[in-house]
Order: C-alpha cells, then structure tokens, then sequence
C-alpha cells in the first residue's frame, strides 16, 4: 500500500517538485515518547523519596553507633569508678 | 508516662504509613487504569498528577520550614531548629521532583525540557534556597549563629511561595494554568478523582517524611548534648577500646 503510494507520488510529482537538497531541521523534532517520559517521571519521583530515605537510615545507623560508644564509654567510666584505688 | 506516649506516638506512625500507603496504591490505580488518556498530549499527561501534587508537598515542607524558622528566630529551640530543618529538606527533596517530572512533562507538550518561563524560574530559585539551607547546615556546623541564620532563610524562601503561585497570572509564560479558583480545566471526573488522591497521598507523605526527620533531627540533638555532658564528665566517647 504504502509502496504503491510512494510511487504514485514519484510518478505524479512535477520535476520541479523533487528535493535536490536535504537541509537539517532548525527546531527540535518532538521525538520523545510519551510512555518513556511518563515511566522517567514515574521512576525518578521514586528513586528520590528513595534516596531521602536511604540518607536518614544512614543517619540513624550513624546515630546508632555514636551512642554505642556513648554506652561503652559510660560503662568504662562507671566501671572505673565503682573499682578499688589501685594505688 | 512517656513509655506510654512513645507508644501512642508508635501506633499513630504504624497508621500514618498504612493509610498513605494505601493512598498511594489507590492513586496508582486510579492514574493508571481509571484514568483516560488526555486528548492533546496523550498519556505524557499523567505525569501531571505526580508533578503537581509534588510542587504542593514542596509548598507544604517550605511552610513547615517556615513555621519552625519563625519559633525558632522567636523563642530559639531544638524542636523548632529540627522542624524547620526536616520542612527544608523535604521542600528540597519535593522540589527536585518538581524540577524533574516537570521538563519531562514538558519535553512532549512544549518540545524542550527547560523554557526560562516565570513560574519554572521562580519555582528554580526556591529550589535553589532550600538547597542553600541544606548546604547552609550541612557544612557550617550547629553553632547558634549559624542556625539563626538558617532561620532567617527559611523565612526567605517562604516569602517566594506566592510569587511562584501568582507568576504565571501575573507575568504569563507558557505554564499550564489547569486548577483555577473557578473549578479547574479537568474535563472528566476520574481526572479530577486521581488529582485530588494525589493531593491527599502526597499531603500524608510530607507529614510522615517530616515527621521522621525531626525524629532523627531530635535524635542527633539530643545525643549531640549527651556527647558533650560526657567529655564534661571526661568521659571519651571517641576513644576507642
């Protein structure tokens, strides 16, 4: 169908009708497909709730073993100060 | 008492993320499959419920940071300082999404990403703000100076919410302007169905996104002064066995 249009068209056209050149397009076509672009949008709204969350499991982890040794250092200091003078 | 109150406090978090989860699949289901498919622009036109409930939850966090700045520039504490610095990141964190779905949307509708239109500039510069604030806290310490100052940008970058509202009536651009005072161009009810669940699921993500920094924010506060209460004591935490 479409061959036959092609050639219907080739044959119709006036010769002076027929490019002689190909020029680049000045304006960017709209080439984007709709269903990429929605599933880019769909996943990057995703990826950055994500990402926030991962940065405060981070913090919390960090924040867990800052008081680790908060513990450990309260527990060699009460330690410390319930022994004997060893002097 | 308070084992109590963590408890009530436990409980209403567990329910907070049950009921936005369940928000979010409902949106999902209504955006997706109940939907149609707009005329103009094709399906690239569901990004539109993503991307403005999302400029919203960003409004909502820069006005969370907002109220936090204001009590903490009027009666300085912790609980203020973490709450605006909690509505500073998610204002930052919803804005990036904004910045994001945003030119996407627009690469099919208006064949470029980016136009230097009034209401993607101005909604740029906010974004810009709450970055300038993270940065602001993240590298010049907890100092009270440095958290004043804070304050008086999170006060800064509230007071560009309306101008971004009211660009595009005031300075035109090429921004969509589809929810209006006067019932809004959505032409079907399943449009204006998956709009406002939008609003909605996003509206319960921002007050427990929120929520849970402060939480950290409190957290690392208060083991901040117990660090300091210990060298006090000389007691070294930092010191390794």
């Amino acid at each position: 169908m479409s061959n036959n249009d092609q050639t219907t068209v080739s044959v119709q056209a006036p010769p002076d009708d027929r490019a002689t050149e190909f020029r680049a397009m000045t304006s960017e076509p709209e080439h984007y497909s709709g269903t990429i672009l929605l599933v880019s949008a769909y996943a990057i709204l995703w990826a950055l709730l994500v990402a926030w969350l991962g940065v405060m499991w981070r913090r919390q982890t960090k924040l867990g073993a800052r008081m680790h040794d908060l513990e450990r250092a309260l527990e060699t200091a009460t330690e410390r100060a319930g022994a004997p003078d060893e002097r | 008492m308070a084992h109590a109150r963590a408890r009530v406090e436990g409980l209403a978090f567990v329910s907070l993320v049950a009921i936005t989860a369940i928000a979010f699949v409902c949106e999902i289901f209504i955006v997706f499959l109940v939907a149609p498919t707009e005329a103009r622009m094709g399906i690239v036109q569901k990004i539109f419920y993503f991307h403005v409930p999302s400029a919203y939850a960003m409004y909502l966090g820069a006005t969370v940071c907002f109220v936090g700045s204001v009590l903490f520039l009027a009666r300085s504490s912790d609980t203020a300082d973490a709450i605006a610095r909690a509505g500073a990141e998610a204002a930052c964190v919803f804005g990036c999404i904004v910045m994001t779905t945003g030119p996407l949307w627009g690469a099919k509708a208006w064949g470029a990403f980016w136009t230097w239109d009034p209401r993607l500039t101005t909604a740029l510069l906010s974004l810009l703000i709450y970055v300038a604030y993270l940065v602001l806290r993240g590298f010049a310490g907890d100092g009270e100076g440095e958290r004043r100052f804070a304050a008086a940008l999170g006060v800064m970058g509230a007071a560009n919410l309306p101008i971004i509202h009211f660009s595009v009536q005031k300075w035109g651009g090429q921004h969509p302007v589809v929810i209006t005072g006067n019932g809004g161009g959505l032409q079907h009810p399943a449009m204006k169905l998956g709009l406002a669940l939008g609003f909605c699921a996003f509206t319960l993500l921002v007050i427990l996104l929120v929520w849970l920094r402060t939480r950290v924010e409190l957290a690392t506060v208060r083991l901040a002064r117990a660090e300091r209460d210990a060298i006090d004591l000389e007691i070294d935490s930092k010191a390794r066995a």
